[in-house]
């Protein structure tokens, strides 16, 4: 079983939630957690977790055989991103950074004189977690700085995480509700979103439930996180509006933002908190679905 | 000359527009022209931080395209399926099936389908571009991409071509970029005459501090620096000034944590306003008069704190094997 | 680049990408000459403003271009494709060349 965890804004805690309810499911499950805030991933630190296994993702890049090209320009024409260039004569000339490797140029090539090279644009990383007694494996995706697409690198992170043998896969999506976004929580049976106390929490919420809702996704809980900090009705109104259920309410707690400091996740440095109660209660009713 | 500052940090929820609002506020209240530009247009927030109920101009942007498989002229060939480059068909009970909310448009699976008019593109919006006067003397631009949409950072730039146009010659952009280092923030930063990176510190965020940094490095840009709740880890401050000092980043300031900024995000009104004699709001506000400074002695500045050692980005190509051989 | 179209006299643009019009000269032995403009076909582009207008000044085999801003990916274009580019706004046509001595 798939489950996500997201939350449109950025900074509500997902990370925090995804990684505790990480070590409270694996307790009972084979799980794969798979970072896929591909341009920030941080699951790794707050895990204290060094990346281990890395593999380059690298998308389609045209390689342009001017002994072949009889200077037609399709290529130029049918590139969606711009990043081919057809010069005075005629020739074509790919721009690296705009190539989002969608091929389209070596399909439309009535010469065949385009040969797929590769541009490397990301990495994946496969790290075994130990947290105590609990073990886990946690999977990163990474976009080299610079670059600018980041749908190939979440796409093959999370192929990478789902050809893992698991019985749960925990996706931890990126902040924001963009295609991306979406991409990363596709085809989950559950999706949770954190949120926070805050006008800007509930305006995100919003959005990201319409993209779980676009998705398809049966399930929609939310978590509201740094409770205290604000009045959260309104959230929970409009979480009820949109068919989610708020399974949980954390408080706001030095204690919380502590563990982001030490690198240790709360339920693992203080099991006997109330925080740590509530994750084993989520990791329970995520339990229930997985029946 | 038209001044662009560009606030950004990697990580989310650090206080980007917190920083780029009493940024906007303060270089106003010297007379200064502002334009805010809302850079973040999948969770755009400068327009709750500003109390604005309703947009002045509100117009779709932009075309984008999304593809549709008919399904009378499919062959289930699965080529289609095959190519995508973003995993956007799905076969679901023995049909293929273009997934509208990952597709993004590019043409390669109508390339290769052996069918004509099997697979048809239609014309969708991309965005939307809004644009209001705040309470305060100067206009925000702002986006807003439907949910579950593409953001390839053309948006921003969009945003940021309005700001330019409307731009005087003593304007100054204050520019609020999303979270993460990709498209939309490579948009918010490319053109800025200075970047300001807010960091909090703990790993997580220097991690990402310094991977958005890569990115002013690439575009040759001065940048400065806020650590945002330096008191829930003053060691690790430490970490982050020597990171500072070792690539000619001017720390501004450091802000301390301060209970009234949740509290002032729920009445949605700035910090600087609701509670002025606050903590971080000092901090915030002696950090808004240096960045005035700066804007007031700009030569100055810049030459002190440009990168001296440009650092492009550099593509890593593989060259397909075949190639080698001729 | 410009947003006019009054030959000389035109006002370079701030931007590149989505100027409205190219006001293209010919520069011979320091004279001016064969003055025309074209619409930037990035004017109104819903994306790729700047590759589109660079790919008309290699059409049009402009050799140096002028405009207030480039973008990233512009200049990049602009670099591999051999066209110089220049930073200046607010000044004419007429007394951009004069400054750059084209």
């Amino acid at each position: 079983m798939i489950l996500s965890v997201t939350g449109g804004k950025g900074g509500t805690g997902k990370s925090f939630v995804a990684t505790n309810l990480a070590v409270e499911l694996a307790k009972k499950y084979s799980l794969v957690l798979a970072d896929l805030d591909v341009e920030a991933p941080n699951d790794h630190i707050l895990l204290g977790a060094k990346l281990q296994r890395e593999e380059q993702i690298a998308i389609m890049f045209p390689f342009i055989d001017y002994s072949k090209c009889i200077k037609c320009g399709v290529c130029g024409r049918v590139c969606d991103t711009g990043a081919m260039l057809i010069s005075r004569e005629g020739l074509p000339y790919v721009i690296p950074r705009l190539c989002s490797g969608c091929s389209a140029c070596y399909y439309a090539c009535p010469a065949k004189a385009i040969i797929s090279g590769k541009r490397v644009v990301g990495k994946s990383y496969i790290t075994p977690v130990k947290i105590g007694e609990v073990n886990f494996t946690l999977v990163t995706g990474m976009l080299n700085e610079g670059e600018e697409h980041v749908a190939p690198v979440v796409v093959r992170s999370k192929r990478r995480a789902l050809s893992l043998k698991a019985e749960l896969y925990l996706i931890d999506t990126a902040a924001g509700t963009s295609n991306t976004v979406a991409a990363a929580m596709d085809k989950s049976r559950l999706a949770i979103a954190v949120t926070e106390p805050t006008p800007l929490g509930l305006h995100d919420l919003e959005l990201i439930l319409k993209v779980a809702e676009a998705l398809g996704i049966r399930e929609k809980w939310v978590v509201i996180n740094k409770v205290g900090i604000g009045p959260h009705d309104e959230h929970v109104k409009l979480a009820e509006k949109m068919g989610a259920e708020v399974v949980a309410e954390i408080p706001y707690s030095r204690d919380v933002v502590e563990t982001y400091v030490v690198g240790a996740p709360i339920v693992a440095s203080k099991p006997d908190t109330e925080i740590a109660a509530t994750f084993k209660y989520i990791a329970q009713r995520v339990a229930e679905v997985t029946g | 000359m038209t001044l662009e500052i560009a606030v950004a940090s990697g990580k989310g929820g650090v206080g980007k527009s917190t920083l780029a609002s009493t940024i906007a506020i303060i270089l106003s209240r010297h007379s200064k022209p502002i334009i805010a530009v809302d850079a973040d247009a999948e969770a755009p927030n400068l327009h709750l931080i500003f109390g604005i109920k309703k947009w002045e101009v509100e117009e779709p942007y932009g075309e984008a395209m999304v593809a549709e498989i008919v399904q009378e002229k499919c062959t289930r060939c699965g080529r289609c399926a095959e190519v995508c480059p973003h995993g956007a068909i799905d076969f679901i009970d023995g049909r293929y099936v273009v997934n509208t909310v990952l597709c993004e448009g590019c043409v390669t699976c109508t390339l290769v389908c052996p069918v004509k008019g099997a697979i048809i593109r239609h014309k969708t919006i991309a965005g939307y571009i809004r644009q209001t006067m705040t309470t305060y003397g100067f206009p925000l631009i702002s986006g807003r991409l439907p949910p579950g949409r593409p953001n390839s950072g053309k948006i921003v730039s969009e945003e940021k071509e309005r700001a330019r146009a409307m731009a005087t010659q003593d304007s100054i952009i204050v520019v609020d970029s999303a979270a993460g280092i990709g498209c939309q923030v490579v948009s918010s930063l490319a053109g800025a005459n200075m970047a300001i990176l807010i960091v909090e510190p703990t790993p997580a965020s220097f991690s990402d501090l310094r991977r958005v940094y890569t990115l002013t490095r690439h575009f040759m840009q001065p940048a400065a620096l806020v650590i945002n709740k330096y008191d829930i880890n003053e060691d690790y401050v430490e970490t982050i000034e020597a990171f500072a000092r070792e690539n000619n980043i001017d720390l501004l300031g450091k802000i301390p944590y301060d209970d009234n900024v949740p509290l002032s995000m729920a009445k949605m009104a700035p910090l600087i306003e609701l509670y002025p004699d606050s903590p971080a709001s000092k901090a915030l506000i002696e950090i808004a008069e240096k960045v005035a400074w700066i804007t007031e002695h700009w030569r100055e500045w810049f030459m002190k704190y440009r990168p001296r050692k440009p650092m492009p980005y550099k593509p890593q190509i593989i060259k397909p094997p075949e190639l080698g051989k001729a | 680049m410009s947003e006019e179209n009054r030959g000389l006299d035109s006002i370079v643009s701030h931007r590149f990408g989505r100027a409205r019009y190219m006001i293209i000269v010919d520069v011979e032995n320091g004279e001016v000459k064969n003055i025309k403009a074209e619409l930037n076909p990035g004017g109104q582009a819903a994306s790729g403003a700047g590759i589109k207008a660079v790919q008309k000044l290699v059409d049009e085999g402009v050799k140096a271009v002028v405009a207030g801003a480039f973008g990233p990916n512009a200049m990049t274009a602009l670099e591999n494709m051999g066209i110089k580019y220049y930073q200046l706004q607010g000044v004419t046509v007429k007394e951009a060349l004069g400054k750059l001595s084209l």
